[in-house]
């Protein structure tokens, strides 16, 4: 049993079940206070009956003129509540911010490119990769190789022109400094 | 390019950085004595005097400060206007009200300073002095008509007023209706057509949520039905335009106070229009998952969306109201709701989904004591059977009906556990997909048989053991079994089967509960998580249980090795560090690791502090409304955390176990304006106990849990401590001579009363180990005869001196039975210890 819920401040004491998995970065406070008072609407929370947090997302609105676009800045569902759509329901919820609050032409969100159980959900998600930056994750440890991301993005109802789908966007590469 | 003067100004601020107060004021005083005479130096020489806080700076702090803030014209610099704010906020409580007077003068000197008049707004924010923001605020709405914010900004900061003052307080109600007032007006001002609306009106669903709040503390009696109304409305509402923005918060608003309420046919009738049809449930599967197109059927194309889709809290509301209005007499819509699932069930290709047959497991627990129903409600049983067929491959398929299987009379959980241990033996092998469900579906299983048959043991005898042991032996099968399914998982993994080795520990802790002088079972636990862990490096269930079970028997040093490994930062320093480091300082005190931990520990509760009070004022800046009292509340549970003062504790006692260790100086406050918050969270531990029995991880904790009284006590007698340390200290001049009583520190008052009354405390006692007991027994001792001392009374000193001697420091050093080595004999021995330091500096006192 899951419920969308939008995400609040005092979630932050209860979202151990996802944030205790290795691949789900903790953030000092003001990091997830910052895209409370910025992007509430883009926050939200997947919580069982009992209310225990399953799985949350954060995005913001960013970009300018026909790059005015939702991003996807974290998406995690704790390790028991996989397989489950859970991930599916919150994209959902953050496209339709997209479109009905943002009016953003696209959604976007970053991926390693080894991550291809992930690249996989996307796409099945309606995602295509749009261009690929070149060693914008640093290595975990020193000596480790920086590795590349894929920038994957999905149309909104806006772009009507789908100027946010590129048929080899696998081998589109760009710099990081060229997407900040 | 700085101006000399502010190279000499920064030269001061060096000096405070440093704590060097009479340097930083000797800075000043040279330059004033020099013939400089600007208004930042003057409120620098204040502000160096504040930090210097004997009666005598304190005087001259207040007059400066005083010359300074009636100076005609007011001051033009917003730096000195700044600074000196926080010389009148240094010089206290009663001063607090000269701050809005400083800068109410400087604005109104220049009413057309918008810049000013918002930074005296963002000062009281960042201050979190709600008086003076609310003044500052509706200054501006006054001021600068056309600017929308300030409307809203005046609304919040009345609200955060209010709720700042008592309950009894006549001006809460006041400003509570101020800012209601206000709000109603912009909703008043809204137009059925919100394509374009006024600047004051509702524009956005934060500050929809924002009115919704304060519908409540204005108007209790009537907030349901008024919030039932905007939420209901056209313009404002959950379908609105302006609403749509915070949909699901709006909604489930909605459904809460439909709940509440009572109007169980509202309830069912919403919830109805947000379920998914059945056309749209069809473009998922069985589970909430996209189907791939593949498996979508060519000529299928769905309507539009009417629903959410598949959420909970509908589908619970939905069955609820409908049991409910059944109750009433309305047996036809209890009808309509049982072909609404059944249709919903039947419209998936794969025949179920996960809400609606959980929804139909409801449904059918409603009549479960009443045998009764419409026609067509399957038994309870017959629902978690089919529940279990459809998820039983699911790793939440225990929990989602752990709370319905206990509704079950015995001869059906039996019943139910031989049905599911007959599916889960027919599940077919053949592909490495159906291997793995049918690990997941044997697990579940298991869960079951430990919820059901094992975690209602209660008696240590040959038969519980045997069951339990069984128990084990099955699940770790299933765990070796599932292993060489997991050769292609990724590092950041948990191995398919981990879920039954956990369940085989459970076992083995439930063995040790039930016979606690046999730790057999933990080193067996031991064994089998740390062998799990070879596997599965991350699996932090596993990490917390070993962690923990390390603890329990004495091996503090490995549990300190296996806690790095949950890397646990942040805010996870509030609420999981407690795992590890809960009375750590009288149990490994001469271990680096242990104050490297502690001190990362304490690194949030500053953190907080500084940084909640910009993210509120971003949040004024963003709109961001209806965040903003949860942004206060979760500041002040870190501010006033039993976690904050039981580190304190910690290392305060660390100080004195493990010289080198620097003290870390006066103990702070316990929670915060009296109220201590709790926000350890122990729930994250795996757990399939029975609801009517503790928690597993409560089961086996290493003594008993501190809280409140905990640190109320350990934090007075760090107080009786430190007085000591200070009365000592006090008594001898630099080179040893004594000086005169009259100078020297006088203990708080009634400490030694705080410490009798935490151990008397009724129910609360409990949160004390023995060890603990006899320390406090002894400080509260030392506490009288302190206060005695300082008052010259000589009787109670003597009286207080024989106990401590004869009677209550003896008890700190109990000879101990060491049968098994645990964490109490640990424990024991340093409390000892600390008790030894504690009454040695006696003689010096």
């Amino acid at each position: 049993m899951s419920s969308v819920r939008p995400f609040t401040a005092l979630d932050l004491f209860r979202f151990n079940a996802t944030n205790l998995d290795p691949l789900t970065e903790n953030y000092d406070i003001s990091f997830y206070l910052n895209y409370l008072a910025r992007w509430p609407t883009y926050f939200c929370a997947m919580e069982n009956a009992s209310g225990r947090i399953m799985g949350y997302i954060m995005g913001k609105a960013e970009g300018r003129s026909r790059e005015w676009h939702g991003h996807v800045t974290a998406l995690t569902v704790a390790p028991n509540y996989r397989r489950l759509g859970l991930a599916k329901t919150m994209m959902d919820e953050l496209e339709r911010v997209t479109d009905a609050v943002y009016k953003g032409y696209f959604v976007d969100l970053y991926v390693r490119v080894s991550n291809e159980i992930a690249i996989g959900m996307y796409e099945r998600l309606g995602y295509s990769v749009y261009r690929r930056v070149v060693d914008y994750y640093s290595g975990a440890k020193p000596g480790e190789t920086d590795e590349d991301a894929f920038d994957m993005r999905k149309p909104m109802k806006r772009d009507k022109k789908r100027g946010s789908v590129r048929e080899n966007g696998r081998n589109f590469r760009v710099r990081p400094e060229d997407v900040y | 390019m700085s101006t000399p003067n502010e190279r000499k100004n920064q030269l001061v601020w060096e000096q405070l950085e440093l704590k060097a107060y009479k340097q930083a004021l000797q800075l000043c005083n040279r330059r004033i004595k020099k013939g400089e005479k600007s208004e930042m130096l003057l409120t620098l020489k204040a502000f160096v005097l504040t930090h210097i806080a004997t009666p005598a700076t304190t005087d001259e702090a207040t007059q400066i400060a005083r010359s300074l803030s009636d100076r005609t014209p007011p001051t033009q610099s917003v730096d000195v206007l700044r600074l000196l704010s926080r010389v009148w906020s240094n010089l206290g409580p009663s001063q607090a009200d000269e701050v809005t007077k400083l800068w109410e003068r400087a604005v109104k000197s220049q009413p057309q300073n918008e810049d000013l008049a918002r930074e005296w707004f963002w000062g009281t924010v960042r201050t979190l002095d709600w008086r003076g923001a609310q003044k500052a605020a509706m200054n501006l709405q006054k001021s600068y008509t056309k600017r929308r914010e300030y409307w809203f900004w005046a609304v919040v900061s009345s609200l955060l007023l209010h709720n700042s003052l008592p309950v009894d307080s006549p001006e809460r109600k006041l400003f509570g209706t101020l800012a209601y007032r206000m709000i109603d007006k912009a909703r008043n001002d809204t137009p059925a057509d919100t394509t374009v609306t006024p600047a004051r009106a509702i524009q956005t669903s934060q500050e929809v949520s924002l009115l919704l709040e304060l519908l409540s503390y204005v108007s209790p009696g009537d907030a349901n039905k008024e919030a039932l109304d905007v939420l209901n409305s056209k313009n404002l509402g959950v379908d609105s335009t302006i609403g749509g923005g915070d949909w699901w918060g709006l909604a489930r608003k909605r459904l809460d106070l439909l709940e509440s309420a009572g109007d169980w046919r509202s309830l069912f009738e919403t919830c109805k229009t947000l379920l998914p049809k059945p056309q749209n449930a069809a473009e998922t599967n069985g589970n909430g998952e996209t189907m791939k197109d593949d498996e979508k059927k060519s000529d299928e194309k769905p309507e539009a969306v009417q629903g959410r889709g598949d959420d909970w809290r509908v589908w619970d509301g939905f069955v609820l109201a409908a049991g409910k209005l059944y109750d009433d007499g309305d047996k036809a819509v209890a009808k309509e709701s049982l072909e609404k699932i059944l249709k919903h069930r039947k419209a998936l290709p794969t025949g179920s989904s996960r809400h609606g047959d959980l929804a139909l497991v409801k449904f059918s627990s409603l009549f479960h004591d009443k045998n009764d129903g419409p026609e067509g409600t399957p038994t309870l049983l017959e629902a978690v059977e089919d529940y279990f067929v459809n998820t039983g491959n699911k790793s939440c398929c225990f929990e989602d009906i752990q709370v319905y299987l206990e509704m079950l009379e015995g001869s059906e959980k039996k019943d139910f556990l031989k049905y599911v241990e007959g599916k889960v033996e027919k599940l077919p092998e053949e592909s490495e997909k159906q291997k793995i469900d049918k690990i997941a579906s044997t697990i579940n299983y298991q869960k079951f048989i430990y919820l059901l048959t094992i975690s209602p043991l209660s008696k240590a005898i040959a038969t519980t053991t045997k069951t339990i042991t069984s128990f084990i032996t099955d699940t770790l099968r299933v765990y070796v079994s599932a292993l060489s399914l997991g050769s292609s998982l990724l590092v950041t993994d948990n191995q398919y089967g981990d879920d039954a080795a956990l369940l085989s520990v459970m076992g083995l802790v439930r063995l040790y509960t039930l016979t606690p002088s046999n730790q057999a079972p933990l080193y067996q636990s031991i064994q089998i998580l740390e062998s799990l862990l070879q596997k599965s490096k991350h699996n932090y269930q596993a990490l917390l249980l070993l962690v923990r079970i390390y603890l329990l028997i004495g091996a503090i040093g490995s549990a300190l090795d296996i806690y790095p490994r949950l890397n646990i930062k942040q805010i996870q320093n509030d609420t999981l560090s407690h795992f590890m480091l809960t009375r750590i300082s009288a149990l490994l005190p001469n271990d680096a690791r242990t104050a490297s931990f502690l001190s990362d520990a304490g690194g949030i509760y500053e953190s907080s502090r500084t940084q909640t009070p910009n993210m509120l004022q971003l949040a004024f800046e963003r709109g961001g409304y209806s965040q903003m009292m949860g942004f206060l509340e979760f500041s002040e549970r870190v501010a006033g955390s039993v976690c904050r003062s039981m580190y304190e504790v910690e290392i305060r006692r660390l100080a004195r176990l493990s010289p080198g260790y620097p003290d870390s100086g006066t103990v702070t406050e316990v929670g915060h304006k009296g109220t201590v918050w709790d926000n350890r969270d122990f729930s994250v531990v795996v757990d399939c106990e029975l609801s009517s029995i503790a928690s597993f991880e409560k089961s086996f904790r290493p003594g008993p849990t501190p809280a409140e009284n905990w640190v109320r006590a350990f934090v007075a007698a760090e107080e009786v401590i430190q007085f000591m340390t200070a009365y000592v200290a006090a008594g001898k001049e630099a080179n040893g001579t004594a000086i005169g009583s009259g100078e020297k520190p006088k203990p708080r008052d009634n400490l030694a009363g705080t410490l009798a009354m935490a151990l008397e405390v009724r129910d609360r006692a409990g949160e004390f180990t023995e060890a603990e007991k006899a320390y406090l027994l002894l400080i509260g001792a030392i506490a009288e005869l302190g206060a005695a001392a300082t008052r010259k009374d000589s009787e109670t000193v003597s009286k207080a001196l024989e106990e401590v001697t004869s009677d209550l420091f003896p008890k700190t050093l109990d000879p101990t039975t060491t049968e098994t080595p645990a964490w109490g004999l640990l424990h024991k021995l340093w409390m000892g210890k600390d008790a030894a330091i504690v009454s040695e500096g006696l003689v010096a006192f």
